[in-house]
């Protein structure tokens, strides 16, 4: 089972409990269109999209991976299903897409029935440089995943 | 909403359906429904071999729907808008 290990450090490139805090659990990923969608264009001799890639933040409060919408866009993804989620004002219907997120570090790809889409500009993961935030993973990609979060140590780990 | 005629039609159908394929995942086009599956992706790789890239519906047959949470967008420590 391979694992992503993830340790944060300080300038002095010690691992560091407070880069931990400040930086999160993220790692890097690439949103694709989903291998069904690839294999059709291919048969058709049509283009496929390239993938988007950038950094994914490990959100266990979120029930469904998000991604950036303009991302979505950029991969002329159409939405697929909705869903209702809970907000501060009430419920509120959203669209689903389905996606491939890739992570490239260890080789893993997964076709995602549901991702949401939400507006993520602006925001970033805290680090020199900071990086934006393509993507939260929630907790229906973690669902096959193994997650261990090592705050003393700064460092975290995922297996799946 | 692109899914709109869809929508409109599940929502029309959808105790009927839930009669016959209760738990399964409804496929459909416009308002037809295109078939029931066991599971998501098997629906949607029907959509994709059916409709191409035009827009279908996948979703869920049952009573009552599931409600997700994004704690960190809801409460804006993230700014993101749902």
């Amino acid at each position: 089972m391979p694992a992503y290990n993830h340790f944060l450090r300080d300038h002095n490139g010690n691992q560091s409990p407070e880069a931990l805090v400040a930086a999160g659990a993220f790692l890097p990923l690439e949103i694709h269109v989903p291998a069904a969608v690839a294999q059709l264009l291919a048969d058709r001799g049509l283009p496929i999209p390239p993938p988007v890639a950038g950094v994914g933040l490990i959100d266990t409060g979120a029930t469904l991976t998000c991604v950036h919408e303009s991302v979505l866009a950029g991969l002329a993804l159409n939405p697929v299903s909705t869903v209702t989620s809970g907000t501060a004002n009430g419920p509120v219907t959203q669209s689903i897409y389905p996606a491939r997120l890739v992570f490239p570090t260890v080789g893993w790809a997964v076709d995602l029935a549901g991702v949401t889409g939400v507006n993520l500009e602006g925001q970033f993961v805290m680090t020199t440089p900071p990086q934006p935030i393509l993507c939260l993973v929630g907790r229906n990609l973690l669902r096959d995943s193994i997650l261990i979060w090592n705050g003393p140590g700064g460092f975290w780990t995922i297996t799946r | 909403m692109t899914l709109e005629p869809e929508i409109a039609y599940f929502a029309q159908n959808l105790q009927e359906w839930l009669r016959h394929y209760r738990g399964q995942f409804a496929l459909v086009k416009g308002a037809r429904l295109a078939g029931t599956f066991t599971t998501f992706a098997e629906a949607y790789e029907a959509g994709v071999r059916e409709f191409g890239l035009e827009p279908f519906l996948v979703k869920v047959l049952t009573d009552v729907e599931e409600q997700v949470q994004y704690p960190a967008l809801a409460v804006g420590v993230l700014n993101a808008r749902l």
